[in-house]
């Protein structure tokens, strides 16, 4: 590309500024940066001035702090949906797109009436239907679109508002006009990706970001708030952020958003509606929800009344919105609005339906269902852009210049077939602006996403956009599913701006509730289960490591036992199966066996999939655990792949990695105990964390127990796996007994892996949650742990201590294997109690 | 002709169900050929509420929620109705049928959301190519509307097979188109279909078909079922019936539920549940005719 041909020592001399005012432009499409004559525009001169002074090392070595924020926070793009390794890192660049105040004020005021006009537009067709009856919009696209929901004809939203957040993809003709190239009326995406990209790039330039007075974004989040509290029906509403889950592709920004508006993050699942009414399940019961800021595709939203094969929305939602009892923004239906066939009748909307002018363009477009607009597509179809009528459709833009003679044929056949289907638009050639690429800045085609929002007074445009670059010249389609790039767009102010903090003033509750209570069962019930995971993935790379550590080295007979012996414990514990396989013995054989358990990933039970849970259950509760907390289990993944592609490590090479394990698995367990301030939610993660202990140290005591009775105990490796042999050494300074060994295994309280520790832990954590009801008697969970401690406590150690193999090692294994029968049954007393809520949903069997 | 129908749907659950969902399209349609005399719904366990509205296609609609858990779910229906026989134009008088699929779009205010809205693909009809042959075979070139759709009625029971186990709820119609057999929404579905496709506005209905006994028998109760067809704009005279499972054109013993798009708009009864395990359900509809002046024949 031109513009691009510069060595690395001529742009070392260079600032960023001169070498961003050498960049040629993208050919036919107006320059961003210069004015015909070549001269910065006036709207840049300020920023051009702060770099100046920068080089473009400085740039580099500041921009790669800003590539680790972004990424220690997070911030990521879904592409594939994948859980494992789809998440794409954010793309976002060094230089921001400018705009002075003026041309913004003047901008604002016309997507503002493109907002009113579409408004208008869902009021009348969920109305009176004028558009249709007076011949203004075709009936087509009101029936075949697909965004249009029967059920909701005839609803009047709460305050008769259907749209809360409107975006608006801009871009800019040659002569400098902007113009509509799409509209998102549904659920339009990005706000949030919008203020993190704002966080990063002012924090990173902050001298350019004061000097150039850039408009700050925050007040216009709480005007959005405040009238969504406003038009709900009781004081102090409750809201939450309705969120498809964590495979969506803008997860990230729903859980993001949800946190910067002080709403709860919820699924599908986590609602239930009653009596007309929406309730969040929580730990402490149903809460009734006042509003619901959408992040899902409204006819997801409800399978008894819209998609009936949607297993992610809320039964019996339509019927809440129907009665009035719940916002829901945008309001269901309003995907109707969006369609890239409507943008020729925006126009005559705006004069019919508001007595008004437009005041913005669109992107020159034609449906296919209207015959003139047929005949013109087909007419023009090399130098149009064809896309499905409505995003519902699902087909992606074919580029009629990128077709050859046979190829345009077959197109319009295709059209011709279901023309209703089709709509087309102008291939315009975009404006030009630039990027830093590492080294050097380069051309891109820009596109705007701005976005409106209803406060109390009215629409107000945030002050800023996410903008869209694409390498490709010109090309209209700038998608949040391509791979283009991000920047931020700087709204220059006249004024002095005060000194918002972003994420301060955001944050502050007016009104609203929040706190520990309003955990969804969901995320308590996935919080356990992270528990259980990480505290089964250690005791395995535990127990794994204590018996590889007597098969390697210079192994003698006494090895041989230990690792016969905790080979035993692995096959009592599952994570070995039954029985040895046959072949190859000895410890030859429990080296083989206990590699392929360790490295084998479809081994049931075994260490990978144990991990590969863990990560599950963590990202299903993205939003609730720390960014830390993440990264420690984003870790944990990335020894896992490493360790696959090793399959023939040798031992020391394994045992190496299962220290890592550990080490992180400890990071993770600080984490949980120092880091996480979510009361309920933190102590669903540690009982799952006691209850697994619990379990793991009945067996390793029971397995101590049954050692005495055979060969000689393999206690030194129990101790070991327990992690206790320092703590034992040091306090009887000879080699293990089994009486000593089980003291400290489970009825040392100071031993924070000993059982008495777990059941102490789990008697306050139950004793502190929600009371369920207003009954004075203990619960099933709680009289369980209790009658473990007064067994436990009950244990006659003297007589144990003075005669091993006697009445009270009978006693002591009766114990033992009540305990662990127990551990199954509190964990269903839990979820019976608290998580039941999160079942999942069947559709009645139907009848013809 | 005067009916008592009653309706039953009784459903079994292996596990029992916390918290129910259910809608209903079961209280018939009330026009000037259908009059409603009485209607009751009874549901078991009692739920906590029935609501009902007007939906968009003008049908009336039961919410009902179940809020005690339960392992029998029963719907009880009793409608009492008169049906009186269409006043048929002649066929042979209707207007060409190219003239309605180009006119369509240009009816008087108040008529396009009425008849165009149902030209269009919906859910369960979708536009496929061989309903489309199938229709034109009898839509020939200037053919009166009404006596080509007679002609499609008549002809869709001698092509496909009217099997009632063969097919699911949800068949797609190119199943359909394949297997050659299906239930009578199967066949809704295929007819409308194609006359969508040549640009006609037409509906699919659900209601019931009071069944003559076999010669010299009794009448079975609760033998009589769940029946669906088609209505077709014919303008100047409005929505023609037209029943293309037993190719004829309907007059006093069918009786109309509800009108929708497809079988999605307009099932009778769908539901969500929470728990519930396995499901077993039984239906049972009995159309009754009434004797004018003689009400003990119940």
């Amino acid at each position: 590309m031109p513009g691009m041909i510069q060595t690395q020592s001529q742009s070392q001399n260079k600032s960023v500024a001169d070498l961003v005012l050498q960049v040629r432009p993208l050919l036919g499409a107006m320059d961003e940066i210069r004015g015909p004559d070549g001269a910065p525009r006036p709207a840049w001169q300020t920023w051009l001035d702060q770099f100046r002074k920068m080089g473009p090392l400085e740039l580099g070595t500041r921009w790669e702090e800003a590539k680790r924020i972004l990424r220690d926070n997070g911030v990521s793009y879904n592409v594939y949906a994948d859980p494992r390794g789809g998440d794409r890192p954010w793309q976002l660049d060094a230089i921001p797109q400018v705009i002075g105040e003026d041309e913004w004020k003047e901008l604002s005021r016309s997507v503002v009436q493109r907002a009113r006009t579409l408004e208008a537009l869902l009021a009348d067709v969920y109305g009176p239907q004028r558009v249709l009856s007076e011949g203004v919009l075709p009936e087509s696209l009101v029936h075949a679109n697909p965004g249009y929901l029967r059920p909701l004809q005839g609803v009047a939203p709460p305050g008769g508002q259907f749209l809360h957040m409107y975006g608006c993809e801009l871009a800019r003709s040659p002569d400098g006009s902007w113009l509509v190239l799409a509209d998102r009326t549904q659920a339009p995406a990005g706000a949030g990706y919008l203020l993190e990209n704002r966080i990063v790039l002012s924090r990173t330039f902050p001298e350019a970001y004061r000097a150039c007075k850039v408009r700050r974004l925050a007040p216009d989040f709480l005007l959005l708030r405040q009238n969504l509290s406003r038009i709900a029906k009781r004081e102090n509403p409750r809201a939450v952020l309705l969120t498809p889950g964590p495979f969506n592709e803008t997860y990230f920004e729903h859980a993001y958003l949800a946190r910067y508006l002080g709403y709860t993050l919820a699924e599908g699942g986590d609602l239930t509606v009653r009596d007309e009414r929406v309730y969040l399940k929580t730990l402490a019961g149903l809460r009734q929800v006042d509003v619901i800021l959408r992040r899902m595709d409204d006819d997801f939203c409800d399978p008894l009344e819209l998609r009936g094969d949607s297993s992610l929305g809320i039964p019996g939602l339509v019927q809440a919105v129907r009665a009035g009892n719940v916002v829901v923004a945008n309001t269901l239906g309003s995907g109707m609005a969006e369609g890239a066939a409507l943008l020729p009748y925006v126009p005559e909307l705006s004069r019919f339906l508001l007595g008004e002018e437009p005041l913005l363009r669109s992107v020159p477009s034609w449906w296919c269902g209207d015959p003139a607009g047929l005949a013109e597509t087909i007419r023009n179809l090399g130098e149009l852009v064809v896309k499905p009528s409505f995003p519902a459709l699902r087909a992606e833009p074919v580029f009629g210049d990128r077709l050859g003679e046979q190829g345009r044929q077959i197109l319009a056949d295709r059209i011709r077939q279901a023309p209703d289907a089709w709509c087309a638009q102008s291939l315009v050639p975009l404006s030009s602006t630039v990027e830093w690429s590492g080294s050097h800045p380069r051309p891109r085609t820009m596109g705007l996403r701005v976005f409106v929002f209803r406060g109390p007074d009215g629409w107000s445009v945030v002050p800023g956009a996410l903008v869209r670059t694409s390498a490709e010249p010109g090309r209209a389609s700038i998608s949040m599913q391509s791979t283009g790039g991000t920047k931020d767009l700087w709204v220059l102010s006249d004024q002095e701006v005060a000194g918002v903090t972003l994420l301060r003033e955001g944050g502050r509750a007016d009104g609203f509730r929040r706190g520990g209570i309003d955990i969804p069962s969901r995320v308590a019930d996935n919080l356990y289960w992270l528990g259980r995971y990480a505290e089964r993935a250690e005791g395995i790379a535990r127990l794994s490591r204590a018996a590889l550590s007597h098969v390697s080295g210079e192994a003698g007979p006494s090895d041989h036992r230990e690792v016969g012996a905790l080979m035993n414990l692995l096959r009592q514990l599952g994570i070995l199966p039954p029985a040895p396989p046959t072949g190859r013995a000895g410890v030859e054989g429990a080296e083989h066996e206990l590699v392929a358990s360790i490295m084998l990933p479809s081994r049931a039970g075994g260490l990978q999939q144990t991990l590969h849970s863990l990560h599950q259950a963590g990202f299903q509760v993205r939003d609730r655990i720390s960014n830390d907390t993440w990264r420690v289990l984003n870790l944990l993944g990335r020894e896992l792949s490493i360790s696959r592609r090793a399959v023939s490590s040798t031992v020391g090479e394994i045992i190496s990695l299962l220290d890592h394990i550990l080490l992180h698995l400890s990071a993770l367990s600080g984490m949980s105990a120092e880091n996480t301030t979510r009361g309920h939610g933190w102590r669903f993660l540690d009982i799952g964390h006691r209850l697994e202990r619990t379990q793991f140290t009945v067996e390793l005591a029971l397995a101590a127990l049954d050692g005495s009775r055979s060969e000689r105990p393999a206690l030194e490796g129990i101790l070991e796996t327990a992690d206790v042999s320092i703590t034992y050494r040091s306090r009887y300074l000879s080699s293990p007994e089994l009486p000593h060994v089980l003291d400290l295994l489970l009825a040392d309280e100071t031993n924070p892996r000993s059982l008495l520790y777990q059941l102490l832990s789990l008697q306050d954590h139950l004793d502190q949650l929600p009371a369920l009801s207003d009954s004075p008697h203990l619960r099933r969970d709680q009289r369980l742990v209790l009658e473990r401690l007064g067994m436990l406590r009950l244990l006659d150690w003297p007589a144990f201590a003075a005669e091993p193999d006697g009445e009270s090692s009978t006693q002591l294994r009766e114990f033992l294997e009540a305990t662990l029968d127990d551990v199954p049954r509190l964990s269903e007393a839990l979820s019976g109690a608290w998580l039941s809520h999160s079942e999942t949903i069947n559709p009645l069997r139907r009848q013809i | 002709m005067l009916y008592k129908v009653h309706h039953r749907t009784c459903y079994g659950y292996s596990e029992p169900v916390m918290l129910s969902h259910n809608l209903a399209h079961l209280r018939p349609v009330s026009d000037e050929r259908q009059k409603l005399r009485s209607f009751s719904l009874v549901i078991r366990p009692d739920p906590r509420g029935i609501s009902g509205h007007i939906d968009s296609f003008g049908n009336h609609v039961h919410f009902v929620q179940v809020q005690e858990g339960h392992r029998e779910f029963v719907v009880d229906c009793e409608s009492e109705l008169e049906v009186l026989p269409p006043r048929w134009p002649e066929a042979s008088a209707t207007p060409p049928w190219e003239s309605v699929a180009r006119g369509i779009g240009h009816l008087p205010a108040g008529q396009v959301a009425l008849a165009a809205g149902f030209r269009h693909a919906s859910p369960f009809v979708p536009f496929l190519e061989p309903c489309r042959e199938l229709a034109l075979a009898s839509f020939l070139p200037d053919r009166p509307i009404l006596e080509a759709a007679l002609d499609l009625t008549r002809k869709i029971p001698g092509e496909f097979q009217y099997s009632p186990h063969s097919t699911s709820v949800a068949t797609p119609v190119a199943e359909v188109l394949r297997t050659r057999r299906g239930v009578c929404q199967d066949f809704a579905h295929l007819m409308l279909s194609g006359l969508r496709h040549l640009g006609l506005p037409a509906r699919y209905v659900s209601g019931y078909l009071e069944t003559a006994p076999p010669p010299g028998k009794a009448r079975l109760v609760g033998a009589d079922a769940s029946h669906a067809w088609v209505q077709l704009w014919v303008p100047g005279f409005g929505w023609t019936d037209l029943d293309p499972t037993n190719g004829v054109a309907p007059r006093e013993r069918h009786i109309r539920l509800a009108v929708g798009r497809d079988f999605g708009d307009v099932s009778p009864l769908k539901g969500l549940l929470l728990g519930g395990g396995t499901q077993a359900v039984q239906v049972s509809v009995d159309v009754e005719p009434v004797i004018e002046g003689d009400e003990s024949a119940a």
